[in-house]
């Protein structure tokens, strides 16, 4: 079997390669990925655990599926080479046993190669994790042989269980069966598979709606996840889906004389599974940057959407340095202005969770924002139950409706909070708001803080009225030049995450691009005979163009209508409006990179493959 | 041997003639020839069988007659057209035009229906096939009713005269076979090319065949042998016993 598997492997070099790029990238993504996370976890610092944690959601979600697409190519056009060994005596169980052995080898090889170079490159982003604040100067990142194992855990059996579906239609026919079937593949779907496909349409159509139930960035979060289940749903109705709308297309131009459009069509209709696999990453490629970067923008512009309704007609007295105690009473006491509210920001850790200390998972890191002063009537937190006024109270803390969401606590119940110096403190909620995206999760009143933490200048002040306070050192600003400056403050600290989202999607370019690259290879005999009985070399290029719009059109199609039920659902949630939230210059580059992918991998090596002699 | 007042699709005195074909193939420094000056004109409607043993040369010659290979020297003219000045697109459209080729595998394709794959010659010539002359042919091979079938349904007998209706649907002005029933048993073998040689003759099709079957090449107007690359003479009208004592004769 070991003898059978190797020189399978040097038969089809091409696809090995293809997989072995494939395997590696993902055990160098995944592990990289896990160094953060152990990190995060043995050096304590939570927030580096709560990003890697995010990401490693997302990420795994899209090595396995890519993983497993990419075995099941692989295998699927050697289909022909298996029902033969059927047809020679090979039992199902040796060609299952064969299968395994060739992914097997595949990972001997080209997991490690991917997985240690991973564990040193995640130490590339130490510049980026101190910048973002995630970690604190001069934090080293755990290197142990953890993460290596951990994403071959999860990358062996997904590839393996891919690798033997989609040998599995020809180990169960008979082998007559399978020698004959072997060169068309059926575009009807098992009950099962259907079962499984409208089930997960029905859920992301449901997730993508928990927005409209669930307030704020918890619901967002979760609404965005629909496009995976979406997309997951059009990979598996794919052949079904693709090979309908080949046949309705096929049918519409029956009588056109163009033989390399009705080709291209026809070769569509008769290979729609081929054809899923190549459309499955190019969606997933848009829908992923598309809708990470419509919830992340999104975010940043509900942030900015409920700082300015909640600071309404205030002014905003800042400095370069920070506003001091004595600057602050000499504002309060100015003429023309009075209200006079300080705000800072003080890092802590909040638990929030009575439950059992889960190691450091219970305590979530975060900002508090630290007000002095009365805030009723020059700041509008949206206040759903209690008063902001009881936060002069010792002990008191007022929490955003999304931070408290599903620990059932409300005005009156505690909350644990942790500071920097060590100190812990056990505050009582007095108040519930709701524009937590704009103002943080937490308020809390200066006496409440500990003494140790408090500091020696506020960010800024929030005012009524007007003055000229340059004689004092402070400067003036619109609310709307504020929130602006805020806004921009927060896109750029979401700089870890668009590093993170850009490998993830670069990951998946190469992974669309490779599976199309693998699948014009394999077409090779195809071409050869096409040439054989009349086609010539352009009708052969130009077939090949038409398909490969075919691809971009439908993997365009797909990744966006499984993200718009996403981005609805975000934009009613953060913005309480109904159009999508998609980020258009992200949204335009990434489906230029579709075309530009999807023209690049068939044309190239169909022009290699074209070379053939026609004998 | 047929007469030209026939109606076939072009009136002319060959309708495929080879001047002094040679094919060599590069084996480490030295050069093999598989084809030596070969020179053979084809009359408009006859049907030729081509013969000999194996590694003499049948394959090239039937090749580079049908415009699949070039030779390294000497002229193939097809009708009135010598391919052997053409560019290689330009030897695809006029092969795909006017020259039918019946392949030993079949070579269809898995993924059209039988009547996609009998039309295929012709959409890729941009045409749209006659749907009396499709329908004649498709009776004429005894395909009636199976044209909506995929490949993978048909047998060995019924895939091979799909592949004779290809060859045929554009009227070529020759068609050429190679060994057609090769991988058939005799039976199905004697019905496919009953099918060839009936269809043929009934449109008056020029057509060329190489076996290795005497009692195949008998049916032959004429045979041709073939021999170390060379032609080695031919016979007309033969009967099966002359053609295989020929045949030991060449093997000797």
């Amino acid at each position: 079997m070991w003898s059978f598997a190797r020189s399978a492997v040097r038969a089809y070099r091409s696809s090995f390669i293809g997989s072995f790029l494939i395997v590696m990238s993902a055990a160098a993504l995944l592990s990289a990925n896990g160094v953060l996370m152990e990190s995060g976890l043995r050096g304590d610092a939570p927030l580096l655990t709560t990003v890697a944690a995010s990401f490693a959601g997302t990420a795994i979600l899209v090595v396995v599926l890519v993983v497993a697409s990419t075995f099941a190519s692989a295998l699927r056009q050697r289909n022909a080479q298996f029902a033969l060994l059927r047809a020679v005596g090979a039992t199902p169980t040796q060609v299952r046993a064969m299968v395994t052995a060739e992914v097997a080898i595949v990972f001997a090889l080209a997991a490690p190669l991917g997985a240690v170079p991973g564990l040193f490159a995640a130490r590339l982003l130490t510049p980026v994790l101190e910048s973002g604040g995630i970690v604190p100067g001069g934090f080293e990142l755990a290197i142990s042989p953890l993460p290596v194992v951990g994403s071959l855990f999860l990358l062996f059996p997904t590839a393996l269980l891919a690798a033997r579906l989609a040998a599995r239609e020809v180990t169960k026919a008979s082998p007559t069966a399978a020698v004959r079937g072997a060169s068309v593949e059926p575009s009807s779907l098992s009950g099962a598979r259907r079962t499984t496909a409208v089930a997960l349409l029905v859920s992301g159509l449901l997730v993508a709606g928990t927005p409209f139930i669930v307030p704020g960035t918890l619901g967002s979060a979760a609404g965005a996840t629909s496009a995976f289940l979406l997309i997951s749903a059009a990979a598996l109705a794919g052949p079904a889906v693709v090979g309908m709308i080949a046949r309705r297309a096929a049918h519409a131009t029956r009588s056109s004389s163009n033989a390399a459009v009705m080709l291209a069509l026809v070769n569509s209709r008769g290979f729609s599974r081929r054809l899923t696999t190549a459309i499955i990453p190019l969606a997933l490629f848009l829908a992923l940057g598309t809708v990470q970067t419509g919830v992340n923008g999104s975010m940043v512009d509900a942030a900015g959407m409920q700082l300015r309704a909640g600071l309404g007609s205030a002014v905003v007295i800042t400095s370069a340095d920070g506003v001091t105690t004595e600057q602050a009473a000499a504002v309060a006491s100015t003429p023309g202005i009075d209200a006079v509210v300080a705000s800072s920001t003080v890092p802590a850790e909040v638990k929030v969770d009575s439950d059992e200390d889960l190691g450091g998972l219970s305590w979530e890191q975060t900002g508090l924002r630290v007000v002095s002063g009365g805030m009723s009537g020059l700041v509008d937190v949206g206040v759903t139950a209690g008063s902001m006024d009881d936060l002069t109270g010792p002990s008191t803390i007022a929490v955003s409706s999304e931070s408290l969401f599903a620990t059932g606590k409300g005005v009156g119940d505690t909350v644990e909070l942790r500071f920097d110096g060590g100190a812990e403190v056990s505050s009582t909620i007095v108040a519930v708001y709701d524009r937590g995206l704009g103002f943080g999760g937490y308020i809390i009143g200066e006496s409440s803080l500990p003494s140790s933490d408090r500091e020696a200048a506020a960010d800024v002040l929030f005012a009524q009225g007007s003055a000229d306070l340059a004689p004092i050192g402070l400067q003036t600003v619109s609310v709307d030049d504020y929130v602006d400056e805020t806004v921009a403050g927060a896109a750029s600290q979401q700089e870890l995450g668009a590093i993170l989202l850009f490998v993830l999607i670069f990951f998946l370019a190469v992974a669309a691009a490779n599976t199309l690259v693998m699948l014009t290879s394999a077409r090779r005999p195809e071409f050869v005979l096409l040439r054989r009985i009349g086609t010539t070399r352009r009708q052969l290029a130009s077939m090949i163009s038409v398909e490969s719009v075919f691809v971009m059109v439908m993997a365009w199609a797909i990744g966006t209508l499984s993200v718009i039920p996403a981005l609805v659902g975000v934009a009613y949630g953060m913005l309480g409006g109904f159009s999508p939230a998609i980020e258009w210059p992200v949204y335009g580059a990434l489906s230029g990179a579709v075309v530009l992918i999807t023209s690049a991998a068939t044309m190239v090596p169909a022009r290699i493959a074209g070379r053939a002699r026609n004998r | 041997m047929i007469s030209s007042t026939m109606a076939g699709p072009a009136r002319l005195d060959s309708a495929v003639r080879l001047v002094h074909l040679t094919k060599t193939y590069p084996n480490g420094p030295e050069q093999v020839a598989a084809l030596q000056g070969v020179s053979l004109a084809i009359q408009p409607g006859a049907f030729t069988a081509i013969m000999g043993p194996s590694g003499a040369g049948k394959s090239t010659f039937l090749n580079l007659a049908a415009g699949l290979d070039t030779p390294t020297s000497g002229q193939v003219i097809i009708g009135d057209t010598d391919i052997t000045e053409l560019s290689s697109d330009a030897v695809t459209r006029l092969r795909r035009r006017q020259i039918g080729f019946v392949f030993q595998s079949y070579n269809l394709i898995g993924h059209l229906t039988v009547s996609e794959n009998i039309q295929l010659p012709m959409l890729l010539d941009g045409r749209r096939p006659d749907e009396q002359w499709q329908q004649a042919l498709i009776d004429s091979v005894g395909l009636t009713g199976m044209t909506e079938r995929l490949p993978s349904e048909l047998s060995g007998g019924q895939a091979q005269r799909v592949a004779i209706a290809r060859a045929l649907i554009t009227r070529p002005t020759v068609v050429f076979a190679d060994e057609p029933t090769g991988a058939l048993d005799r039976r199905t073998g004697e019905q496919v090319l009953d099918v060839l040689r009936g269809t043929a003759k009934r449109f008056t099709q020029t057509l060329v065949l190489v076996t290795h079957d005497p009692q195949v090449a008998a049916t032959a107007d004429d045979v041709q042998f073939l021999a170390d690359g060379r032609l080695a003479g031919e016979l007309v009208a033969p009967t099966t016993s002359q053609i295989a004592a020929r045949l030991v004769e060449l093997g000797r």
